[in-house]
């Protein structure tokens, strides 16, 4: 257990290390000059120069690249031109707003998708198990920032329960910071919830036919008890896989939800970042949504592997 | 042939769709009015029997837009698929075949490119770039690369442990003849599937990324670009979102539906555990 | 009053019935048997009684136990089953929670039926079946498949049985283990006064087993009675052909065998190397040990073994299928290492497959990968390719006008017949089979083989048969090689070695065979 803990880790620094060199390549040296392309190309030569100077850019490409590495490890990530602030306060500024909001997406669409699709695997083929379906099928489809302008349109214009957008900081009013996040949480679990009771029906009934569950019922159960004791360990396995595999893409789909009720999170900062060529701005959150993107895929396989036995000795293929 | 439309879910599914694709094709040669065509004052209109779609914030009609919105989203999905299948399945099958180090360098590049959602490869392409549909169609298109891929590679490898593989071995085929004789169409099905699903994501993932910025720019038109504009209005003009959301919803389920239904009809036992919805 | 009374049963799916009109009883402690091939219903019966039906099964009928009906509600008859009948399923493999260490499962089954009084306990279970309570720590990925299965027995054994139905339970095991797991069973059940319902397709077994037997054929149950009298003397065609089948009776030996060596192998070793990196990387595993043997031209030479004794992975190599880690090989004279045999020399050896549903790609019509062999014979024209492969597959008594078909619509047995065709094609001299009948049903076994003696005598063919049954091998081959973890071990003509084994490995094959059955 430990060595595959210990290889899967290894695994993530690996997978970080090469996105930040493809980061770094794309940022810092195929724009040619970062501080010309931060600049413009009506800049001065002189406001030019001081900008490189500032920015560090005349030492070579891998001792920048390194700097930035150990910069990062110790939670140094540059300064924003455009902001005149540390990148790392930024970010950690907004993602107060960005990590809960993924996180009660999470928790709703857990609470919400795992029962239903349970449920409809139970009554399989019948009235219930087609209509539980049918949400679903319609609730992937649905875009998530679209559903976010249908709750706002009903939650807050027509029966005015809830702000339609904005943000009140969490250390001036922690309930209304919480109201505020209500509908973007409701409007990015819509999707995830369907994904999760689909896969979670389809892995119980996949289960159901399997030959342990008819040695379970030989001992004496009911299908009924064998599923719930016996399979229901079992489809998880799957849905774990896809539940970190959704809370990874979470993180980065706030972004878009963010836009639709005017919230303060990271969307917003990397958005205005782009559009005004703060590179290292755009280079500092990318390399952090990676982050939590490959770290959360990390925790996924660990859970995997301490849930599933079988995979604790097998060598990495 | 008259297997698969005894499904119903197929039936609808690729029906629908067939009628989206046609409505969005139409729109490269007409559409009920010019979608550039402004009229200040006759807009935010309901639907009416001139306007069938009523009207938007500078008059345009919006079944117009609607049309030729779902023609860019197509193609941008479509396009999208192209790059995944296109570079995707020749990794994954070579992965199966050759095995060994060539199987590790296309695993560690699917892990790889699976940790940069769309989302953030859209954003690292339009800061060089700046915005466009081609960086909807190369950041989603990047990552279908290892979803089809891990399809590929994971139906060859079901196969090629089948003894009608060795038997081609013995007779002399070397592994691409083998990768495209034998395991090629044998996960043709997976692939068609995978495609639907694919190209369903790629319909969601331009309109999200078009709404907040980084896809199709003015003066094209997409369904997600409608919704941006729509953005700063709703609230008041509630139809302008409704309309392009509407139909995001209903071509989506149409081609799920046809994607569903082909999984049933080609092979019942075929449940893979796709990360669906990963755009 | 018997045990168990089956009187009139029908199982229909949809409007097809699978199973019509069986009727039996088995008394008390009685050991009956139900034989029959695939398709006869007999796994659908042991389903009916258990109550395990799937979906969508109408049946009708009685099933009575102690003379009484089996209960109508799903949770009774769970109960009844837990408590009153024990099963045993053939899948091993798939059979057990992977999720949950052995004890647990079989402390399930215990706590299932705890109203008892004399409650049993896992320890004693697992001594029972011949574990150790070491094993009950592990998760049944750890464990064989013999072990698996005897954690099945344990757990059906749990609340004490008046019934126990066993159905095809050594099927997926290896001989050696077979015939433990067979004489394990067959104690348990006299220790404790139970009665035992066997399902197998496998008479031998039965036959050794059972006390009285019936024979089921396409859903009908073809005759019962007294194992002795219905193998010695059976009445019916049908049972007829099983008991003939099962026996293998051809002697075709008028063969000329000469003294020319065809293929000759020298020293093969093949290695793997083993998981871990750098200190931590075990040793590495030898499939194959310096094997060495030649094979005769015209001979028809055996290889036999327990399963991972490395059998198939020496046939791969001797094709050219995989590479020797060192050693040679000769074919004809010239040296090759596997994988670079050449093309001239490719089409003088051939492979056939053990499981004919594998054999073919389905998307491809038979003329087509019937003909793929013939790639290695550069300069045929078209008509001459289409000429071999009518010959082909004539030879293996089919028609011609199968080549325009499709795999998916001949039966195992036809398919078995196209794939030796598929070996012809190419006038090879040698032809490696690998497990040629385990797959088949055991009545069309009798044809293949009787065919594949006929074709080594027109076409003047040398056989390297790899084999675990050594009834076939007896019936087939001249010389038999006995393998063990990679090693050659014991050589010799089939006669002499299964009447005077010399080594421990194949004394213990050759002491489990079953008896013949008359």
């Amino acid at each position: 257990m430990i060595f595959f803990a210990l290889r899967r880790l290894a695994g993530f620094a690996a997978t970080l290390f090469a996105a930040a060199l493809v980061i770094f390549w794309l940022l810092n040296l195929l724009p040619g000059d970062p501080a010309q392309f931060i600049l413009g190309i009506n800049a001065t030569p002189e406001s030019v120069a001081r900008l490189r100077a500032q920015m560090g850019l005349d030492a070579p490409a891998y001792e920048r690249f390194l700097n930035w590495i150990w910069g990062m490890l110790q939670g140094d990530f540059g300064m924003s031109y455009t902001q005149r602030a540390p990148v790392g306060e930024l970010i950690w500024g907004r993602l107060g707003v960005t990590l809960p909001l993924a996180l009660f997406a999470m928790v709703i669409s857990v609470a919400v998708g795992l029962p239903l699709g349970i449920i409809a695997a139970r009554r399989r083929g019948k009235a219930l198990d087609t209509g539980v379906m049918v949400l679903a099928q319609t609730g992937i489809a649905i875009p998530n920032f679209w559903f976010g302008m249908l709750l706002t349109l009903v939650f807050a214009v027509a029966l005015r329960w809830l702000p339609p957008g904005g943000f009140t900081p969490w250390h001036e009013d922690p309930m209304a910071a919480l109201r505020g996040l209500v509908l973007p949480s409701l409007a990015l679990a819509l999707p995830q919830a369907s994904i999760i009771a689909r896969v979670m029906r389809t892995a119980l009934v996949d289960v159901t036919g399997q030959d342990f569950i008819r040695t379970a019922r030989a001992k004496g159960l009911t299908m009924g008890e064998a599923v719930w004791q016996h399979g229901l360990r079992n489809a998880m396995l799957p849905v774990l896989t896809i539940l970190g595999l959704q809370f990874a893409y979470l993180i980065a789909g706030t972004i878009v939800v963010e836009n639709v009720f005017y919230l303060p999170g990271i969307g917003r900062l990397i958005y205005d970042a782009i559009l005004q060529r703060d590179l290292v701005l755009v280079q500092g959150a990318t390399i952090i949504l990676i982050v939590a993107v490959t770290a959360t895929m990390l925790v996924t396989d660990i859970a995997y592997a301490l849930v599933d036995p079988r995979l604790r000795e097998r060598s990495a293929p | 042939m008259r297997k698969l439309l005894a499904h119903p879910s197929l039936t609808i599914g690729l029906g629908a769709t067939a009628i989206f694709v046609a409505l969005a094709l139409l729109s490269l040669v007409w559409t009920p009015f010019p979608i550039d065509q402004i009229d200040v004052p006759r807009r935010f209109l309901g639907p009416s029997a001139e306007h069938w779609l009523g009207t938007d914030n500078l008059g345009r009609d919006m079944l117009s837009l609607v049309m030729a919105g779902a023609w860019t989203s197509f193609l941008v999905a479509a396009i999208a698929v192209v790059i995944g299948i296109g570079v995707g399945v020749p990794l994954g099958l070579a992965a199966a075949t050759w095995g060994g180090p060539v199987e590790w360098l296309v695993l560690r590049l699917s892990d790889f490119i699976f940790a940069f959602p769309s989302v953030v490869l859209a954003i690292l392409i339009t800061t060089l770039i700046g915005p466009g549909a081609t960086n909807a169609v190369i950041a989603i298109g990047i990552f279908n690369i290892p979803v089809f891929a891990r399809v590929a590679r994971g139906g060859a490898m079901s196969i090629a442990t089948l003894d009608y593989v060795a038997a081609g071995r013995l007779a002399g085929l070397n592994n691409a003849q083998i990768a495209w004789r034998h395991l090629l169409p044998n996960i043709m099905s997976l692939l068609i599937v995978q495609g639907t699903i694919q190209m369903s994501l790629g319909i969601l993932g331009e309109a999200g990324l078009s709404y907040i910025g980084l896809g199709t720019q003015r003066p094209a038109t997409s369904l997600g670009l409608m919704l941006r504009d729509a953005q700063g209005l709703f609230l008041l003009h509630p139809w302008l979102s409704i309309v392009p959301g509407l139909a995001i919803v209903l071509i989506v389920i149409a081609l799920n539906l046809a994607g569903d239904g082909l999984r049933d009809a080609i092979d019942p036992k075929l449940r893979q555990e796709n990360a669906n919805a990963l755009a | 009053m018997p045990l168990l009374d089956v009187s009139g049963l029908t199982i229909a799916f949809g409007s097809s019935e699978v199973v019509s009109d069986i009727s039996f009883a088995v008394g008390a402690g009685e050991r009956f048997g139900i034989i029959g091939e695939s398709g006869s219903g007999k796994t659908l019966t042991s389903l009916a009684i258990a109550g395990l039906l799937p979906d969508g099964a109408q049946v009708s009928g009685s099933i009575k136990l102690d003379e009484m009906p089996l209960p109508a509600s799903e949770k009774a008859m769970a109960r009844l089953r837990g408590q009153r009948i024990g099963m045993v399923f053939q899948e091993p493999m798939t059979a057990l929670n992977p999720l949950m260490r052995v004890n647990a499962q079989i402390e399930e089954a215990i706590e299932l039926n705890g109203n008892s009084s004399a409650k049993m306990d896992v320890p004693h279970l697992l001594a029972e079946v011949g574990l150790e309570l070491r094993h009950g720590e592990r998760y049944p990925h750890q464990l064989s498949g013999g072990q698996r299965q005897r954690v099945m027995i344990a757990m059906a054994l749990a609340s004490q049985p008046d019934l126990l139905i066993a159905d095809e339970p050594t099927s997926a095991l290896d001989l050696i283990t077979q015939r433990k797991v067979l004489d394990l069973i067959a104690e348990i059940c006299s220790r404790r006064h139970m009665a035992l319902l066997f399902i197998s397709h496998d008479l031998k077994a039965v036959a050794r087993l059972c006390t009285r037997v019936a024979v089921m054929h396409r859903g009908q149950l073809v005759e019962t009675g007294p194992a002795t009298e219905v193998f010695a003397a059976p009445k019916e065609a049908y049972t007829q052909k099983l008991v003939a089948a099962s026996r293998f009776d051809l002697r075709a030996q008028d063969r000329a065998v000469s003294d020319e060596t065809l293929l000759s192998v020298d020293g093969i070793t093949r290695e793997y190397r083993q998981g871990g990196m750098l200190f931590w990387a075990e040793r590495p595993l030898r499939a194959v040990d310096d094997a060495r043997f030649a094979v005769r031209q015209g001979e028809c030479l055996a290889l036999v073994g327990p399963s991972g004794c490395g059998k198939t992975t020496l046939a791969k190599m001797i094709v050219g299928l995989d590479r020797a880690s060192s050693g040679a090989m000769q074919l004809e004279g010239i040296t090759y290492h596997g994988s670079d045999l050449p093309s001239a020399l490719r089409r003088d050896m051939s492979l056939v497959f053990q499981d004919p549903f594998g054999s073919f790609n389905p998307r491809l019509t038979i003329g087509a990968s019937l003909g793929e062999p013939l790639r290695l014979e550069t300069g045929l024209a078209a008509d001459q390719v289409r000429a071999r492969l009518v010959e082909a597959v004539e030879a293996v008594g089919l028609h011609a006008d199968m080549l325009e078909r499709y795999p998916h619509e001949f039966s195992g047995g036809q398919r078995q017949r196209l794939a030796i065709a598929r070996a012809l094609v190419t006038r090879p001299k040698l032809l490696v089979l690998d497990e040629p009948v385990s797959a088949l049903d055991v009545s069309v076994r009798g044809e293949v083989l009787a065919l594949l003696s006929r074709l080594q005598k027109d076409f003047a063919l040398t056989y390297l048969i790899i084999s675990h049954d050594l009834d076939m091998v007896a019936a087939m081959a001249d010389r038999v090689l006995v393998m063990e973890a990679g090693r050659i071990i014991e050589e010799g003509r089939p006669e002499q070695l299964f009447a005077a084994p010399q080594q421990k490995l194949t004394r213990d094959l050759v002491a489990a065979r079953l008896p013949d059955i008359s």
